[in-house]
């Protein structure tokens, strides 16, 4: 099956997604100006993921944060941190609820994903209907700045991380949902 | 499998010299699918018309249903073209490729419309008179208004009217 899809991918001329990555413990992404969808999964529940952007100059980013739309994954609700350079400064109480400390400078925005109604998304190139945090676009300085993904509650589940708006597909950009295909399609 | 789809087009479009005097032109499919991207299940009826010839190689296929899965039901309309290989043999292989509509309703999403290329492989066997089972995969891309993937599997079966 994986053969035949990439036999119609040569069919397209041109796509309109995020261009697909799969997350390790730490990923960077090569190139933050153009859009990506970072795929990841939190096994034991006290992981952190760090996403690394490396910004050649500022940036105003949009992101959301996606989970799995379906009865067995409803509760899980990871959070989301943007942390970097120029964001207003952890209060006390936002900083205790972090799973890492914020380096000295930088600030931080966070979304616990804590709220009751939650918009529903579908994403179509793998179909799948999606909970999301909604777009919002945070201004990033140049430089160096992360993105933490973290569960408070401990539980295990499947996080898609949107971001960025520019598309580009070069250089082989959906080998990544062949590769992992288990953990784009459902 | 383009190739076949051509070819055996070219081969309906000759003349036939020994006609079945009993074949009938229309078909009725139903097949059971699964689609394997974005799970969903549920019945896609076809109906197959042979223009060229009752017993020819050339068929219009015209097809909708109703899919259902954990995260979305889906209901596609399907417009395409079918060759048939040696469509009096038993045992029938055949390839085909057409345009589908997908209108997707994912639970808790407003419901949307793809419009896709699809392509079509697949395999039938007449048991009974005018009776046939098959199987069939079907690869599906998306065209407008995006990108997207989709794979049907369909094992059903066919009869003349």
């Amino acid at each position: 099956m994986r053969t035949a899809l990439l036999l119609m991918l040569l069919l397209v001329p041109e796509a309109s997604a995020h261009r697909p990555s799969t997350a390790d413990a730490v990923t960077t992404i090569d190139d933050p100006t153009v859009s990506w969808v970072v795929n990841g999964e939190l096994h034991d529940g006290d992981e952190v993921f760090r996403v690394k952007l490396d910004f050649p100059h500022p940036f105003a980013l949009p992101f959301e944060l996606m989970t799995e739309h379906r009865a067995g994954a409803a509760d899980f609700r990871p959070a989301l941190a943007i942390v970097g350079p120029g964001l207003p400064p952890a209060s006390d109480e936002v900083a205790a609820r972090l799973p890492l400390p914020v380096p000295e400078g930088w600030g931080v925005y966070v979304d616990f994903n804590e709220a009751t109604d939650r918009e529903v998304y579908f994403e179509q190139v793998m179909r799948r209907t999606m909970y999301t945090t909604g777009s919002f676009a945070i201004a990033l300085r140049e430089g160096p700045n992360e993105v933490w993904i973290w569960n408070p509650d401990e539980t295990p589940g499947d996080w898609q991380l949107g971001l960025g708006v520019e598309e580009d597909f070069t250089g082989g950009a959906f080998s990544d949902i062949f590769s992992h295909w288990g953990q784009y399609a459902y | 499998m383009l190739t076949e789809t051509l070819l055996a087009m070219w081969m309906a479009a000759a003349p036939a010299k020994d006609h079945d005097p009993d074949a009938s032109r229309w078909s009725v499919g139903v097949p059971v699918e699964v689609d394997l991207v974005g799970l969903a299940a549920g019945a896609h009826p076809e109906i197959l018309f042979r223009p060229a010839a009752p017993d020819g190689a050339l068929t219009l296929r015209f097809a909708t249903g109703v899919m259902a899965g954990p995260e979305l039901a889906l209901v596609p309309f399907s417009v395409g073209v079918r060759g048939v290989i040696v469509p009096r043999r038993i045992v029938r292989p055949y390839g085909g490729l057409g345009l589908q509509m997908q209108v997707f309703a994912p639970y808790g999403a407003p419901a949307r419309a793809r419009l896709d290329l699809y392509l079509e492989l697949g395999l039938d066997v007449r048991i009974v008179d005018s009776w046939r089972i098959g199987m069939q995969i079907s690869p599906e891309i998306g065209l407008a208004p995006g990108f997207g993937l989709g794979m049907a599997t369909r094992l059903g079966f066919q009869v003349d009217l």
